[in-house]
């Protein structure tokens, strides 16, 4: 299956290579880590609160259960609605055309929960599109790297460092008001910004 | 809820709370036969089952004792499921660490490359001290901060009482008529990056304000990264 992000504008097609960035390949990053009294880095296990076994890495695995401790196979694990009835999978959007046709107020793209970014890489972009993406359009489009019961949102945009799409999940907006305080839920100058210090 | 301790001029400043914004839920999972399912935690291995194990008593190329007398399988624990746990540490030898190990910080470049190993340094949070959070300079059109940084999360500014009600919605409706969020700071620079918790994530922070009616939003949102190329690719 093509791994290419593939859009169909105005008749035309544009198609992207993608790869998930993340930020330690901007910035580096900072880990704690436990070693021993040799300075030789200890592993992390669980113990059980009998104190009796130990459970090392590779040793425990997470799993669907019904009520009756009987195991369920992830593949017969199903998406159900709020009533009750199985959700229809969505098909992966990789390598099949998604229409470009809605662009997106910038508060759309603040209220996205987002779960990763996308750098991508033209490999054929029609003109009207690239200029659309640098003068600041944003698109929403479907993103579902694997069949999912309910696809992320994603938006496709672009600066001058390149081209983007953030992927996620759409947030609500939190009102308040006068009367009530917000319920607890579940759930210098431009160059002196220095995202190195974060 | 946090307490957050914000201060949009000299002299003007309020204790305010900072509450999630709301959760994104999964819809529910069942089994394909309508079944109620939930997810829990077992054992799938005992100590003389896993892959080391195995592979010092049989060798690397294992396959052939699988089939003949499932050592991977220990039929006492395996199955079992798992409750709570403590977190326990494990030398290189895999012998339990009887005594805390010491805790080291580990800095990689964005080649993935080791940089240094450090003590680590333990850093307080900042938003809600006497020294309160200030609103910086610095102020993005809403359509360019979307296509600079990256949000990862964001908090509702609420307010305590109809003073800082007000105080609230009057900075809201200013970003939002103006169609900016404003980067806020910490210390008495205003310009070092937000921790929440002692020891938290850095952040910086950006206030953005949305006004309907009689209703007000003020949402604090967090980025830690731009939206630019890596030079240095390391995961696809």
């Amino acid at each position: 299956m093509s791994r290419e992000l593939i859009f169909s504008w105005n008749g035309q097609c544009a198609i992207f290579d993608f790869r998930r960035i993340e930020r330690r390949q901007l910035y580096g990053s900072k880990r704690r880590i436990a070693v021993d009294e040799r300075g030789t880095p200890c592993t992390r296990a669980s113990m059980t609160l009998d104190g009796n076994t130990v459970l090392r890495p590779g040793m425990t695995a997470q799993g669907w259960f019904t009520d009756e401790g009987e195991q369920v196979e992830t593949s017969d694990v199903i998406a159900v609605g709020t009533d009750g009835q199985p959700l229809p999978m969505h098909p992966s959007t990789l390598g099949v055309a998604q229409p470009l046709t809605e662009t997106v107020e910038p508060s759309a793209v603040l209220d996205l929960a987002v779960e990763a970014v996308l750098a991508l890489a033209p490999q054929s972009l029609p003109d009207g599109l690239r200029k659309a993406l640098q003068d600041g359009k944003v698109f929403r489009f479907t993103y579902c790297y694997r069949p999912e019961a309910v696809p992320p949102t994603a938006f496709l945009m672009g600066n001058a460092e390149g081209f983007f799409a953030l992927v996620g999940r759409p947030t609500a907006c939190q009102w308040m008001s006068r009367e009530q305080a917000a319920q607890d839920v579940d759930g210098g100058t431009e160059d002196d910004l220095d995202f190195e210090m974060v | 809820m946090k307490s957050f301790h914000l201060s949009d001029k000299p002299g003007r400043n309020a204790f305010l709370r900072l509450v999630p914004a709301p959760a994104v839920t999964e819809p529910p999972r069942a089994a394909r036969s309508g079944r109620a399912i939930a997810q829990r935690r077992f054992v799938i291995a005992g100590d003389h089952n896993t892959h080391d194990a195995l592979t010092t008593k049989f060798g690397a190329d294992y396959g052939q004792a699988l089939i003949d007398d499932n050592p991977e399988v220990d039929l006492a624990i395996t199955g079992s499921p798992l409750g709570e746990t403590l977190s326990v540490y494990l030398t290189a030898n895999g012998e339990l660490c009887v005594s805390a190990p010491r805790i080291v910080e580990v800095v990689t470049g964005p080649d993935g490359a080791e940089r240094e190993r450090r003590d680590p340094i333990d850093i307080a949070g900042n938003i809600d001290l006497t020294e309160p959070i200030h609103l910086s300079k610095l102020r993005f059109k809403r359509a360019d901060a979307v296509r600079r940084f990256v949000f990862a999360r964001a908090l509702v500014v609420s307010h305590m009482d109809g003073l800082t009600f007000e105080f609230l919605r009057g900075l809201a409706q200013e970003l939002d008529a103006a169609d900016e969020l404003v980067m806020v700071g910490a210390g008495s620079s205003g310009r070092e990056p937000l921790v929440m918790q002692q020891n938290g994530v850095p952040w910086r922070g950006f206030l953005e304000g949305r006004v309907d009616g009689d209703r007000h939003s003020l949402i604090l949102r967090l980025s830690n990264m731009e939206l630019k190329m890596p030079e240095v690719t390391d995961a696809k």
